[in-house]
C-alpha cells in the first residue's frame, strides 16, 4: 500500500480486467487470489491476502452477504464457489505469527471515531497504519457495534469476533467503551481536545416503531434492544408464543433467537412474499428449518391485548408492496383479516439512527435523523467531520460498511494532509465478460462441498455455532472449483512464432490466431489449466496464476530443506492437487513415504519438459509424477500431456546416462497392473537408484 | 529392322520368343559369367544382364554382356537411372553399341535403400521413360539429349519393364502407352503368378491397341522353396504372389520340381493369350532351371539365323 | 517451414568437449515450431547438458539466449555481448542460423545442436513431412499440387515406378506413393490427360548450388544515387 493514498484512485487497477466476484465485492477483495491459494493448500498466504482488504476475515467468513457468490461465473457451470465459507476456513486456521502491518510513519494528528462498529474500526485501522493517532468512542460496553450486539451468537460467536477486533486494538487504537458522545462527552469538545478530524460511524441503533393501535401494550419488544440483551448475556424472558413482525435478516435473527430462548411457536409476519422478501434466501431457509412459520403478505393492522398485555396481532392481507414505479407503497385488502396469537411481539421492521448528539452542533441534519452527506467525499456539511457506514448509507451488509470505512480513512487522510476534501473511491477494474456456451460445455462439473451443519433439531437447543466449517480437504476441493477468471494464460506477442500449438492443445478451444499473425488468448474464456504455457516451444505464453515458475520455486525450497536435513539422494514427488484432496488413500501413501520430498501442483499438465529437467538439475535424484486418471482430469485429459513429455525427457535422461527409470509416472487411484501405482513407482525409483 | 538383333528377328517373325536372365557376380571374376552363359546357350533368343539389381553392387551389365557376346549369346543390357546421370548414360550407350550390343532395356531401378550401399546417392537424373526417349532419339533422331547431332548413333532394340501388378492399376496401361510413345519396342513384365490379374491387364493393354505396337513378353520365374515364395510375396515390392501358389510350394514334396512346374503352367497359360509375344524367364541364381523350363514348355528348339 | 531434429546428446557433448563457457543460442521461428530449437528446447537442452556434465564431475557455464530468427544479422547482433564472454556458441537453429552466427562472430567456434532435415509441413502435431525440395523449377502446376521431386523417392517426373503398391512407396509401407497421390488428385480435377504426357528430363541446374537470387531492385543502397532515368 503506498503512502500517497490519492494514487490508488488513478490506479492501473481501474484498467485491469477483473473477475466478477472482485467487482461485486464492496471492498474489491482479491478473491481469486485467496481462493487460489486455498486451492493450493497455502492457507496462511491466503489469509494474508484476505487481510489486505478485510480485517474482519473470521466475521465475514460467517455472516457476509457474499455478493461475490451471486456474481461467480462458476454458477454457469454448476454452482457458485462457496467463497464465504472458504474465507472462514482461512480465518479459522488462526496463525499467531501473522503480523499486522506496522504503521508506516508517526503523524502527530488525532482522529476521533464515533462508533466502534465494522465501519469505524476499519477506518481506525487504516488510519493507524498511515500513522495517525486514533481514538474510538463506543457507547456500548464492548466494541463491534451490530456485529457484537445485533448478530446472534450462533451465527457469530464472541470469541471469533474478538479474534478479528483484537489485532486492531493492538495496533494502537485508543478504545473508549461505555463512553457515549453527546452524554459522556460533548461533540464540540472533541475539537477542543485536539481531534483534527472526526468520523461519525454510529450505525443504526434504533428500532423503528410500529404506530398502530395497541402499540403501548406490554410484551411488544423492539428488536434491537432484544438482540442486544441476549448478546450481552442478560436473562431475557419471552413467552411460548412469539410473533416477529418483519421480513429481513434481522427478523430472521429475532425468530431464531426466540426459538433458542424456548419459544414453542414462532410466527413471522411480513408484508412481502416470494422473491420480495428482503431476507437472504439461506437465512430464511435455515429459519424455516428451525420450524418458525412464515406468514407472508401480511400487514399489521392492530395489536390485540388483554389486561394491558399483548395477546396477538390482527393482520390485513397485502395487495401489493411496491407501486408500479418500484417505490415502497403497500396496499391492503382491508376486509381480509386474520389474527395470529402471541404473547411476545418483536418488531423488526427497520432501523434508524440516533444523531441526537448532533443537535445544536454545526453539522446539518435532515429531519433530525439523516446527515447531510456527500457520498463521494464522505464529508458532512462541516469540514473535518466525515461519516461512514449504515448511519449514512442505510441498512446494508457488513462488508459494505467495511468498504465505507476504507473510503472514509482515505478521505480523512487527504483532508489531514492537504486540508481539502476530495472524492474517493476504491479502484475497481473492468468486469470480464461472460463464459460462452462452447466453453461451459467443456468444463467439468464438480459438486459443491456441503457445509457441515448441526441439524435443526439439535442446534436450536443452544446458541452454539451450528455451521461447523470446512476441513482442509473440503476447503481445498471447494476452492479448486474456482475457474480463476482472468488469471489464465497470456501471449507475449513478440515471442510468438504462431506455431499453432496452443490452439491445438487447449482443452477448451480458447486460443486463436489474432489477425492471422500470432496467437491470442481470450482472457474471458481461459480456464487457467496451465497446459499451453508449458507446451509453447517459444516460451511465449505466461500464466498469471500458479505458474511453472512457482512450481520450480516450491521444488527449490523443498530441496533446500531436504539438503539441510542431510538428504543425499532426494526423491521428489509431484502430485496433482485436484486428485490429492479427493483421495485419502494417496495422501496416506505419500505421507507414509517419509523420505520423499513432496510438492503439490494444480494439474500436472502445467509442468513442461524444461521444468522436469530442472528438477534434476536442482539436485533431485528421482522424480515421481502422481497424476489423476485420464477420465478424472478436469482439463479433458490434459494430464496426458505430462505423459507425453515424460517420453521425451526419459529419452534425454537415457542419452545423458541417467537411468530412465528415475522419472516415474503413476496414477493416483491405481492399485497396480497396467497403470503404475504410487507404490510401484516408489519401488522402481528406489531400485533404479540402488536404494531399497 | 531397327537393330538387327536376334530377338528383334524372332519377334518380327511371329515366333513365340524366349528370353532369360543372368545376374552378374559380386566380384571381378568373369568366369562366373562364362559358366552361366554356357548353361543358357541355345535355350533363349536373348539374355538380359541385370544392372546392380536391388541396388547391390555387381559386375557392370555392359561388361558382362561383352563376355556373353564372346560366348556366342545375345545379351540385353539393362540400365537403371539410379546410378548414372544423362551424361554417363549416353556415354555408356555409345560404348555398348560400339562393343556390339544390340538390345537395351531401360529401367528406373530399385531404390538404393534396398541394396548393400544404402548410403549412396540415388541419381535419378532421368526416369525410365525419359531414358527410352533419349535412346530412341539417339537411334532414330541421331541427336544427343541436349540436341546436338550424333554422327553414328547406337542402334538398339529398345525394351522396358512393365508391372501389371503395381498400383494404381487402372493407370498401368496408360503408363505403358507413354513408354510406347517414348519409343519402346518390347516389354518384359514383372513376374506373373497371378495369371488372372495379368489377363485383366492385357485387356486394358489391348483396348489401347498397344499389343500391336509393342512386343509384350510375360515374365515368369521358378520358385525354389516355399520360403522364397513367401519372401517374394511379402518383401519384394511390385510382386503379386497369390496364396494358392504359396500353398502349392508348402505342400510340395519336391519344392524345386513344383516351382518349375508352376512356371511351366504359367507359360502355357500366357501363351494362349492374344497379344503375348513371348516369355521372359527370370531364374534368379538358378540358371540351370531354364533349360528344363524351356523344354517342358515345348519351346525347343530356338530359332537360329545365320 | 524448415524442420530439424536435435542431435544426440552424446554427439553434442563430444563437440563441446574442449569448451568451458558456452552460449546456447536458440531460435524462435522454424525450429521452435517443430519443437527442436526454440526457447523451451534450449532450456531443456541446457538442463540435460548440465546434468550430464555433473555426472562426470565437470562443470561448464552455459548462457542461454534465444532470438526471434537466427538467420538475420539484426537479430543476431545483440548476442555480441554474450559471445564475447564465451568460448563457443552452440546454436539450436537450422543450418542457416548456425552459419549466420559463424559469419557474424568468426572469432568463436559455432557448433550446431541440430540436424537440419528438410522443408516440410506439419501433417499433424508430432508428424513432419518433407514437401518441397527447393529444386528451383517448380512443376506443381502439372502434378495437381503434389511435388514429385520432394515426395517421390526417386524424384520421377513420369511416375509411378513399378514399386508402387496400394498407394505406398516401395521404400516404406508408411510412405505414400507421391505418384499415386498425383494420379488421384489429377483424376479428381478431371485432368488425367496430364499423366499421358511425357515430361521431359528436368533441368537440375537450378537445383544444386551454391545457389543465389539477386534482386537489384531490393538493394538498400545508401551511398549511391538512384538514376531517375532508369
Amino acid at each position: 500500500m503506498s503512502n500517497n493514498r490519492i494514487e490508488i484512485f488513478d490506479s492501473e487497477l481501474n484498467n485491469q480486467l477483473w473477475p466478477p466476484c472482485r467487482v461485486a465485492c464492496p471492498v474489491h477483495a482479491d478473491i481469486q487470489g485467496y481462493v487460489g491459494l486455498i486451492a493450493q493448500g497455502k492457507t496462511k498466504e491466503a489469509l494474508e491476502v484476505i487481510r489486505g482488504t478485510v480485517l474482519f476475515a473470521a466475521v465475514c467468513g460467517r455472516i457476509c452477504a457474499h455478493p461475490c457468490e451471486d456474481a461467480c461465473r462458476r454458477a454457469n457451470v454448476d454452482e457458485a464457489v462457496s467463497i464465504c465459507s472458504l474465507k472462514r476456513f482461512a480465518a479459522d486456521c488462526s496463525y499467531p505469527d501473522l503480523e499486522l502491518l506496522k504503521p508506516m510513519a508517526t503523524i502527530d494528528k488525532k482522529v476521533a471515531i464515533i462508533g466502534a462498529g465494522p465501519s469505524g474500526l476499519t477506518a481506525a485501522y487504516d488510519l493507524l497504519r498511515i500513522g495517525y493517532k486514533v481514538t474510538a468512542f463506543e457507547k456500548m460496553p464492548e466494541p463491534g457495534g451490530m456485529l457484537r450486539y445485533g448478530v446472534p451468537r450462533y451465527r457469530l460467536p464472541t470469541d471469533v469476533l474478538m479474534q478479528d477486533i483484537n489485532p486492531i486494538i493492538r495496533s494502537g487504537l485508543e478504545l473508549k467503551t461505555d463512553v457515549e458522545v453527546g452524554k459522556d462527552v460533548d461533540f464540540n469538545s472533541l475539537e477542543e481536545e485536539g481531534f483534527e478530524a472526526i468520523l461519525i460511524s454510529a450505525g443504526l441503533p434504533v428500532s423503528r416503531p410500529l404506530n398502530i393501535p395497541g402499540s403501548d401494550l406490554e410484551g411488544i419488544i423492539p428488536v434491537i434492544p432484544f438482540l442486544q440483551d441476549v448478546n450481552s448475556g442478560k436473562q431475557v424472558g419471552i413467552s411460548k408464543k412469539v410473533i416477529v413482525i418483519g421480513g429481513g435478516d434481522v427478523a430472521m435473527d429475532a425468530a431464531r433467537t426466540a426459538i433458542r430462548l424456548g419459544a414453542e411457536q414462532v410466527n413471522m409476519a411480513c408484508l412481502e412474499c416470494g422473491d420480495e422478501i428482503p431476507a437472504h434466501s439461506w437465512e430464511l431457509e435455515q429459519t424455516l428449518e428451525e420450524e418458525a412459520t412464515l406468514n407472508s403478505a401480511k400487514g399489521p393492522k392492530r395489536f390485540l391485548g388483554v389486561d394491558g398485555k399483548v395477546t396477538g396481532v390482527e393482520f390485513m392481507e397485502v395487495k401489493s408492496v411496491f407501486d408500479d414505479k418500484g417505490r415502497f407503497c403497500p396496499s391492503f385488502y382491508e376486509d381480509k383479516l386474520c389474527v395470529i396469537e402471541g404473547d411476545t411481539v418483536i418488531l423488526a421492521i427497520g432501523q434508524a439512527s440516533d444523531l441526537t448528539f448532533l443537535e445544536g452542533m454545526d453539522v446539518e441534519l435532515i429531519d433530525g435523523r439523516r446527515l447531510v452527506w456527500d457520498s463521494k467525499n464522505l464529508s458532512t456539511s462541516r469540514i473535518g467531520v466525515f461519516a461512514s457506514g449504515e448511519v449514512v448509507t442505510g441498512p446494508g451488509a457488513a462488508i459494505a460498511a467495511i468498504a465505507s470505512g476504507h473510503n472514509a480513512a482515505v478521505a480523512i487522510d487527504i483532508y489531514l494532509r492537504e486540508g481539502k476534501v476530495a472524492p474517493v473511491r476504491l479502484p475497481v477494474g473492468i468486469e470480464v465478460s461472460e463464459l460462452r456456451e462452447e466453453t461451459i460445455k467443456k468444463i467439468k462439473k464438480i459438486e459443491k462441498e456441503e457445509m457441515p451443519m448441526v441439524s435443526p433439531g439439535e442446534r436450536i437447543a443452544n446458541f452454539d455455532e451450528f455451521e461447523l466449517g470446512f476441513g482442509q480437504d473440503q476447503a481445498a476441493r471447494e476452492a479448486q472449483r474456482c475457474l480463476s477468471c482472468t488469471m489464465g494464460a497470456e501471449v507475449i506477442k513478440e515471442k510468438c512464432a504462431a506455431c499453432l500449438t496452443c490452439v491445438r492443445v487447449c482443452p477448451f478451444g480458447v486460443p486463436y490466431i489474432e489477425d492471422g499473425e500470432f496467437a491470442g488468448i481470450d482472457v474471458s474464456q481461459c480456464q487457467s489449466c496451465g497446459i499451453c504455457p508449458s507446451e509453447c516451444p517459444a516460451k511465449a505464453i505466461k500464466l498469471k496464476f500458479a505458474s511453472e515458475d512457482e512450481v520450480l520455486e516450491q521444488a527449490k525450497e523443498a530441496l533446500a530443506a531436504a539438503a539441510r536435513q542431510g538428504q543425499t539422494t532426494p526423491i521428489l514427488s509431484v502430485t496433482c492437487q485436484h486428485g490429492y484432496y479427493v483421495s485419502e488413500e494417496i495422501r496416506e501413501q505419500i505421507a507414509g513415504e517419509k523420505e520423499l520430498i513432496q510438492i503439490k501442483v494444480l494439474c500436472t499438465g502445467r509442468i513442461g519438459i524444461d521444468t522436469l529437467l530442472k528438477f534434476f538439475e536442482m539436485g533431485t535424484a528421482g522424480v515421481i509424477i502422481v497424476t489423476c486418471e485420464e477420465e478424472d482430469c478436469r482439463f479433458n485429459k490434459g494430464n496426458q500431456r505430462i505423459l507425453q513429455r515424460a517420453i521425451f525427457v526419459k529419452d534425454l535422461l537415457e542419452q545423458i546416462g541417467l537411468p530412465k527409470e528415475c522419472l516415474q509416472l503413476c496414477n493416483i487411484s491405481s492399485t497396480g497392473g497396467e497403470d503404475r501405482s504410487f507404490r510401484e513407482a516408489v519401488d522402481k525409483i528406489k531400485e533404479s537408484l540402488d536404494l531399497s | 529392322m531397327k537393330s538387327d538383333s536376334n530377338l528383334e528377328r524372332v519377334l518380327e517373325s511371329g515366333e513365340f520368343a524366349v528370353t532369360a536372365e543372368l545376374g552378374p557376380p559380386k566380384s571381378a571374376d568373369g568366369e562366373v559369367v562364362r559358366k552361366k552363359a554356357k548353361i543358357l546357350k541355345g535355350f533363349a533368343d536373348a539374355v538380359n544382364v541385370t544392372d546392380c539389381q536391388t541396388a547391390i553392387v555387381r559386375m557392370s551389365s555392359i561388361a558382362s554382356s561383352v563376355i556373353l557376346l564372346q560366348e556366342g549369346l545375345e545379351p540385353v543390357v539393362q540400365m537403371t537411372t539410379r546410378d548414372r546421370n544423362r551424361i554417363a548414360i549416353q556415354s555408356d550407350m555409345l560404348g555398348a553399341a560400339a562393343l556390339g550390343i544390340k538390345n537395351f532395356l531401360c529401367l528406373t531401378g530399385d531404390h538404393q535403400k534396398f541394396g548393400n550401399h544404402p548410403d549412396a546417392k540415388g541419381v535419378f537424373d532421368l526416369d525410365s521413360i525419359q531414358l527410352l526417349q533419349v535412346a530412341r532419339d539417339m537411334r532414330d533422331g541421331k541427336k544427343f539429349q541436349c540436341g546436338e547431332e550424333i554422327k553414328v548413333g547406337p542402334r538398339f532394340f529398345l525394351g522396358a519393364a512393365a508391372n501389371p501388378f503395381a498400383d494404381p492399376f487402372e493407370y498401368r496401361a496408360t503408363r505403358l502407352a507413354k513408354k510406347e510413345q517414348a519409343g519402346v519396342d518390347f516389354i518384359q513384365t514383372q513376374i506373373i503368378y497371378n495369371v488372372e490379374k495379368f489377363i485383366k491387364w492385357m485387356e486394358m493393354v489391348k483396348d489401347r491397341g498397344l499389343h500391336e505396337k509393342i512386343y509384350i513378353l510375360g515374365g515368369v520365374a521358378p520358385l525354389k522353396s516355399a520360403g522364397m515364395a513367401k519372401y517374394m510375396k511379402n518383401y519384394v515390392p511390385g510382386l503379386d504372389v497369390p496364396d494358392e501358389i504359396v500353398e502349392r510350394m508348402q505342400e510340395a514334396e519336391d519344392p524345386k520340381e513344383e516351382g518349375i512346374k508352376i512356371c511351366v503352367d504359367v507359360i502355357n497359360e500366357i501363351q494362349q493369350i492374344e497379344g503375348v509375344a513371348g516369355v521372359h524367364i527370370m531364374a534368379i541364381e538358378w540358371e540351370e532351371a531354364v533349360p528344363k523350363i524351356v523344354e517342358a514348355a515345348g519351346l525347343l528348339p530356338r530359332p537360329a539365323y545365320s | 517451414m524448415i524442420k530439424a531434429t536435435q542431435k544426440p546428446i552424446k554427439e553434442i557433448r563430444e563437440m563441446l568437449k574442449k569448451h568451458k563457457k558456452v552460449l546456447v543460442a536458440g531460435c524462435n521461428t522454424c525450429v521452435a515450431v517443430c519443437f527442436a530449437g526454440g526457447e523451451k528446447e534450449v532450456e531443456a537442452l541446457v538442463s540435460a547438458l548440465s546434468l550430464a556434465d555433473k555426472k562426470e564431475g565437470i562443470s561448464k557455464d552455459y548462457l542461454k539466449k534465444t532470438v526471434q530468427r537466427q538467420c538475420e544479422n539484426e537479430f543476431v547482433d545483440p548476442l555480441s555481448e554474450e559471445v564475447r564472454n564465451c568460448d563457443a556458441v552452440l546454436s539450436t537453429a537450422c543450418g542457416i542460423g548456425v552459419q549466420t552466427i559463424a559469419d557474424r562472430f568468426p572469432e568463436v567456434p559455432v557448433i550446431p545442436a541440430l540436424n537440419t532435415a528438410f522443408m516440410g509441413r506439419v501433417i499433424e502435431p508430432g508428424y513432419f513431412f518433407e514437401y518441397c525440395a527447393a529444386c528451383g523449377n517448380c512443376v506443381l502446376g502439372q502434378t495437381g499440387g503434389i511435388c514429385p521431386v520432394a515426395r517421390c523417392a526417386k524424384s520421377l517426373l513420369n511416375g509411378p515406378c513399378g514399386g508402387s503398391q496400394d498407394g505406398k512407396c516401395e521404400i516404406s509401407p508408411d510412405t505414400p506413393c507421391a505418384w499415386q497421390l498425383i494420379y488421384d488428385r489429377l483424376k479428381r480435377l478431371g485432368l488425367l490427360k496430364e499423366m499421358e504426357r511425357i515430361n521431359a528430363p528436368k533441368d537440375w541446374s537450378e537445383s544444386s548450388g551454391p545457389r543465389e537470387i539477386r534482386r537489384d531492385d531490393l538493394k538498400t543502397n545508401r551511398d549511391g544515387k538512384y538514376n531517375l532515368k532508369e
